[in-house]
């Protein structure tokens, strides 16, 4: 029933994008983590999350994303794009969007 | 997976069985969708209908029937003039649902540093979104209806 769940990870103007593709719900929490943890070891002061191709993030997806908030340090600015106006909505719902600033384009994130 | 639809004189009643694994409560959410959408409702509160419809299904298929795939979560669809009530019955105990909180402090859980702190939304989620719910004891398990108003005019 699940939409297998997959990264990738790219630099653009060198800042990292990561890109998720499928659900965000439990099954992702592991490779999300992985990731994230990976980037933060590279003393990254900015890095982004793509949510483009993201159709159902669930709480356990929101736990997910508190979690990165909770890993990261105070200079490292996480930023999402691409999220719907439901998953804002419900981010927002959750306090999120408090941490973490949203964006419509990469291209606005890494200017911002 | 089962669908049933019943049509009395009062109300439609649409019922749907799921196996409790996770993923299946995409079955529900589908219908919800197709569901709300012949009803009108406008598409920001599809989704949100949507989301609480898979909330209930995760927290039935994880805290009630406890991943039992034996045990089926059953969620019931009733139109009425007024509202959508959405019920979704599994074989749990229940839990304290005056208990839970209206507010929840994020600041607060992401300082906790523990990962399991972070979790539990899904009824905080629910409770944001309904326009009115009911949880209730049964015989055999336990009941969650959600209610939506056929002309929302509320935002959260």
């Amino acid at each position: 029933m699940e939409n297998q769940f997959s990264i990738k990870t790219k630099k653009e103007s060198s800042i990292p994008v990561i890109y998720l593709y499928g659900d965000v719900t439990a099954e992702s929490d592991e490779l999300i983590t992985k990731t994230f943890r990976k980037l933060l070891k590279k003393s990254h002061t900015k890095i982004i999350l793509n949510f483009e191709d993201v159709k159902y993030i669930n709480s356990s997806g929101m736990a997910t994303m508190l979690a990165l908030i909770s890993e990261k340090n105070q200079e490292v600015d996480l930023k999402f794009v691409a999220l719907s106006s439901h998953f804002k909505k419900i981010m927002k719902l959750v306090g999120i969007t408090d941490f973490v600033d949203t964006y419509e384009t990469i291209s606005e994130a890494i200017n911002n | 997976m089962k669908l049933h639809s019943i049509t009395d004189s009062m109300s439609k009643v649409i019922e749907l069985q799921i196996p409790s694994s996770l993923g299946n409560e995409k079955a529900a959410m589908d219908l919800s969708d197709s569901l709300t959408n012949n009803l009108q409702f406008s598409k920001d509160r599809q989704a949100e209908i949507k989301t609480a419809v898979s909330e209930a299904c995760i927290n039935a298929i994880e805290h009630g029937n406890k991943f039992d795939t034996d045990k089926k979560v059953q969620i019931l669809f009733r139109e009425s003039k007024k509202f959508l009530e959405i019920e979704v019955i599994d074989y749990g105990d229940g839990f304290l649902f005056d208990k839970h909180p209206d507010q929840i402090n994020v600041l607060k859980k992401i300082e906790s540093n523990r990962r399991e702190d972070l979790r539990g939304w899904g009824l905080y989620i629910i409770k944001k979104i309904t326009d009115k719910i009911e949880a209730q004891k049964l015989n055999y398990g336990y009941s969650l209806k959600m209610f939506f108003k056929r002309s929302h005019k509320r935002g959260y």
